[in-house]
């Protein structure tokens, strides 16, 4: 049972560092990113990359696939969402050029992937980081788990803190709230919206890093599975909240946790999904979003 | 020109072997295809005499034949690109190997050559079933090899039979894929072969098993919930739990937390892609140490890559082995690792060199390239025994069956326990 | 003529079934509706269609009919349920719902083949037929596109608040749109079954949802043609791109991006403005004062809106 626990959470945390950048642009610059998987995926993979030529420990390789993650998610918002954002008429026609833009983005990374690959999965195997299991008191834990835990714990607190109490955290809240009102206050939008984006960039690219270690290898495809989950976990929490995504991860992980311990594990798919169905029937702020839906 | 006999009883009859050690020799030689034709002569007339001939392979050779001069196009609908890109670029190189041997050795006839038109389904049913309505339509295609996706198997084998036009596939492992009398498929079904790994768990005294299994994969989902319980009934094991995880599925803890609690001596991992590496060493990182087993299925090796010795141990049944005794399969080994710079065989690379050739010995006994002569000698070819890289292959309903071999990962590469 | 159409059936085929989807999923998107529940329709069409006619050997046009009402029952219902949801958030309900059915025929059992689906849909409609319902609904949707009632759809969409004080019922107008863009999306999947014989998990997945919304952003959302144009561009797309070979996903996903950053009307937008430009031209003299009083008045409109919105 404590092992169960553990390893829901371990799931929980690795869901909240896939979503927390993903919310965060959101729930602040109004951007639904559907590359943020391509991102996360793409990352690893130059690190992959890198470790084939270069054996490399942990940090390294971490440091190398969250670089890579800024800068790609940097130049998809200069390049591609920020244009749109300035011609769109309005925010709400914005909104599906976004989304549409996303989609576009992310079939070139994982294109790229697939050829170099022929889609077989891929891992940091050639770099010198060796997984260990540490039993205590009956219950295996491993060093990526602990490192997962509080990275990705630590991570989700820190931001929604963060957001919080700091003075830029107030600002991308404005921003969040009315972009127009918070321009007039004078809120450089492009500039904080490109720095969200850098963040939100080097979170996929360190969720892709740990995940690898985590899972062993990942392919190609392995950003989208995660992007439809994310959709999931940020709705439940509400959008614009961060401890929102916290919950929304615990919640979705114990869930599916709980269906593949106890049934025959062929409906998990549907938790997701039916999670968030529910939810947008019964409250569709989230669990901790404000009363009124924004952005309609 | 007139061909002489011993040619096509050659191709026929032993090509494979014959054709093999000529392009062993003279691979990356000149494409010069009448002094190539010539030293096949010698080769085959050699060779055939050593070679064990089964009676309707000799019998498909047994009238002569001329076909008219030019070049027999077929057309080839493969994944090259997209998820199932692996299988197809492997699957291509042993159909070109195959094509080149046989137009080397000119046993189509003077100035008869045969070419393969190759479609990338980019993994796309939809477009399989465009490529495959297309080369249907077009009567100059004689017979048609499909892709190797099932979920696009089974829309494009009724065009197959609605056009009259034989297709073999290889892979495409569902049911709905061989449906009548012009589908054909060189790829033995999973769950025809993988039993092979019984005498292995009697063996090793195994009376439990869990299984895990992909339960958006139809190949795997006939595996987990047809061969292994007429397994398990026939040997006489239980099988405890049978968890079909959709291809969604990344963290495997809670399916393992289950399954240590159920405590079997063996199990059944069948999933796809990167899910086979993580449950694998995830499985490891729990203690599930010899003398558990991990029991896996053709193509898992693929996935080991990254966790290479974690695997170790895990044991599955082939259809295919680079060690496999078969002087056919060796003759063929050589072959892909003399074109292809020392590279390894893989079942796909085999399976669809097989498969071309059988496409030309077909259009050989047939002796025209009309479609239903050539599905014809088709039918007649696979009511026998074949001999190629998959070693002796026969055909149940067009479909076809292979003893297969019982492989055992250790550590870095599979290794043939029987 | 003859000859290329029967060769390229199995492609025809699937630009009509793909112009009813997209169609089916434009309809609500004119009235500022984001939905992707026309997956879910296709897929209660095809999957209901397969397995009327291959379970119960009911005749192939009353399968299509019973399966395209069923997806309609089904989009009224759904209408009903998520009514108080709008822009992404509706979108976002939309898209699970059509995985849950995707779910759910996963774990059909018999009834839908699991994970195989279901084969042998071999019934009796050519490609004639489908294109015969591909142009009587074209005819319908054009009603919608001129006069009163697409001005009406407009205001809708651009601004339902001030729709409403004109006196448009905004809400019975989203509401309908539910069973229309069921009937034709359930229909486009009863006649794709027909089409490809086969019906499995894999062909409604998210996929044809990305696919299904490409098309009307890329073709233009204004109308039936930028659905068209859209569909033909996507089905044909790998047959023009034969020549880039294994990068065909990279110039797929480079298109889409240009398109989404260049051209927000969609190729059907860029085509009018670029007929509204010439024919302003032509008669720049006369109008260019009109022209200027309008230019301001749009800024004016543009900005109040997004003040509202923001």
């Amino acid at each position: 049972m404590v092992q169960d626990l553990l390893n829901a959470t371990t799931l929980a945390s690795i869901y909240v560092l896939f979503a927390l950048g993903m919310s965060l642009v959101w729930g602040t610059i109004g951007i639904l990113n559907f590359a943020h998987g391509s991102i996360f995926m793409f990352s690893a993979f130059i690190a992959y990359l890198v470790v084939q030529q270069i054996p490399l420990g942990m940090p390294a390789v971490i440091a190398i696939a969250m670089v890579s993650g800024a800068l790609i998610a940097v130049a998809m918002q200069y390049l591609v969402f920020q244009p749109i954002m300035k011609k769109a008429k309005n925010p709400h026609a914005g909104e599906l050029q976004l989304v549409i833009g996303g989609i576009g983005l992310s079939a070139i990374p994982i294109s790229f992937a697939q050829r170099s690959t022929l889609s077989n999965p891929f891992g940091f195997s050639a770099g010198t980081f060796e997984t260990q299991a540490y039993t205590i008191g009956g219950v295996i834990i491993t060093n990526v788990m602990i490192i997962i835990l509080i990275v990705g714990l630590g991570l989700g607190v820190g931001t929604a803190l963060w957001i919080r109490n700091s003075k830029k955290g107030l600002a991308l809240r404005a921003l969040g709230v009315d972009p127009e009102v918070s321009a007039m206050m004078g809120i450089d939008r492009p500039k904080l919206a490109l720095a969200t984006m850098l963040y939100s960039g080097a979170l996929a690219g360190l969720a892709g890093a740990l995940l690898t270690y985590y899972f062993n290898s990942i392919t190609s495809e392995s950003g989208d599975t995660l992007l439809l989950k994310a959709f999931a976990i940020i709705i439940l929490g509400g959008v614009g909240s961060i401890f929102g995504v916290i919950l929304g991860s615990f919640i979705l992980a114990f869930a599916e946790f709980a269906v593949l311990l106890y049934t025959n594990g062929s409906w998990v798919t549907a938790v997701s999904f039916g999670l968030l169905f529910l939810i947008l029937l019964i409250r569709p702020q989230g669990i901790l979003g404000k009363k009124e839906v924004r952005r309609t | 020109m007139y061909r002489s006999k011993k040619h096509r009883l050659g191709v026929a009859a032993v090509g494979l072997s014959a054709v093999l050690t000529l392009a062993a020799c003279s691979s990356g030689d000149s494409e010069d295809t009448a002094a190539t034709a010539e030293a096949t002569e010698e080769v085959v007339v050699e060779e055939s005499a050593t070679e064990d001939t089964t009676q309707e392979e000799a019998e498909a050779a047994e009238e002569t034949c001329v076909l008219p001069p030019g070049d027999i196009k077929v057309v080839s609908i493969d994944s090259m690109t997209g998820p199932a890109a692996f299988a197809g670029i492997l699957a291509e190189k042993g159909a070109d190997l195959a094509l080149k041997e046989i137009n080397a050795s000119g046993v189509l006839g003077d100035g008869v050559t045969m070419s393969i038109e190759l479609l990338d389904d980019a993994t796309s049913p939809d477009e399989a079933a465009a490529q495959f309505s297309k080369a249907a339509k077009d009567p100059d295609v004689p017979v048609i090899m499909g892709g190797v996706i099932s979920s696009g198997a089974v829309v494009t084998s009724p065009i197959a039979e609605k056009e009259k036009v034989a297709v073999v596939y290889t892979q495409a492992g569902s049911p709905g894929v061989v449906i009548g009398d012009y589908t054909f498929r060189y790829t033995p079904p999973m769950d025809s072969y993988w039993g092979g790994v019984g005498s292995y768990i009697e063996e090793k005294g195994i009376k439990t098993m869990s299984v895990l299994y992909a339960n958006d994969n139809p190949t795997l989902i006939a595996t987990a919930e047809t061969a292994l319980p007429a397994l398990a009934a026939d040997l006489g094991f239980e099988i405890l739990s049978s968890t079909g995880l959709p291809n969604s599925t990344q963290d495997f803890k809670a399916p393992i937390s289950k399954i240590l609690k159920e405590d079997p001596d063996a199990v059944a991992v069948l999933m796809v892609g990167a899910q086979n590496a993580t449950v694998v060493s995830q499985m490891r990182e729990s203690g599930w140490e010899a003398p558990k087993e991990l029991l896996g299925f053709a193509g898992i090796e693929n996935n080991f890559a990254d966790i290479g010795e974690a695997a170790k141990g895990v044991t599955w049944a082939s259809i295919f082995h680079v060690d496999s005794p078969a002087q056919s399969t060796q003759a063929f080994v050589d072959a892909v690792a003399a074109e292809y710079d020392g590279e390894e065989a893989s079942n796909y690379t085999a399976e669809r060199y097989d498969a071309t050739y059988l496409v030309a010995n077909s259009i050989l006994a047939a002796c025209s390239t009309d479609r239903q002569a050539v599905r014809d000698a088709m039918a007649d070819l696979t009511n026998g025994s074949i001999t190629g890289a998959l070693g002796d292959v026969t055909f149940e309903n067009q479909d076809a069956r292979v003893a297969g071999f019982v492989v055992q990962w250790d550590g870095e590469k599979m290794v043939v326990l029987k | 003529m003859m000859g290329w159409i029967d060769q390229n059936e199995f492609l025809i085929g699937s630009t009509l079934t793909v112009f009813l989807l997209a169609i089916s999923i434009q309809i609500p998107l004119r009235l500022g509706v984001i939905s992707f529940a026309s997956i879910g329709y296709y897929a209660i069409g095809g999957y209901g269609t397969a397995i009327l006619m291959t379970q119960y050997d009911v005749s192939t046009w009353t399968s299509v009919v019973v399966a395209s009402m069923a997806a309609a029952v089904v989009a009224t219902l759904l209408g009903l349920i998520i009514s108080r949801l709008n822009g992404l958030y509706l979108a976002m309900a939309t898209v699970s719902f059509s995985l849950l059915l995707s779910a759910i025929a996963v774990n059909g059992g018999s009834v839908t083949g699991g994970a195989v689906g279901l084969f042998g849909v071999i019934g009796d409609i050519t490609i004639w037929h489908t294109a015969g319902i591909a142009v009587v609904i074209i005819f319908l949707v054009s009603f919608t596109e001129r006069g009163k009632l697409s001005r009406r759809i407009d205001a809708t969409r651009e601004d339902s608040q001030l729709a409403s004080a004109m006196g448009i019922n905004v809400t019975a107008y989203r509401r309908l749109s539910f069973p229309i863009s069921g009937l034709i999306g359930g229909l486009a999947g009863a006649l794709a079954v027909n089409l490809k014989t086969a019906i499995n998990p894999e062909s409604v997945n998210f996929t044809l949802v990305v696919l299904a919304l490409t098309i009307i952003i890329i073709g233009g959302q204004a109308s039936w043609i930028g659905a068209l144009a859209g569909s033909l561009f996507f089905v044909w797309l790998p047959e023009i791109l034969v020549f880039v070979g294994e990068w065909e996903e990279v110039v797929y996903g480079t298109l889409v991006v240009f398109a989404a950053v260049l051209v927000p009307g969609g190729v059907v937008g860029v085509f009018n403005d670029w007929r509204h430009r010439r024919s302003v031209a032509r008669e720049r003299p006369k109008v260019a004062l009109l022209e200027a009083a309008a230019g301001e008045s749009d800024a004016e409109l543009t900005q109040s809106r997004s003040g509202k919105d923001g």
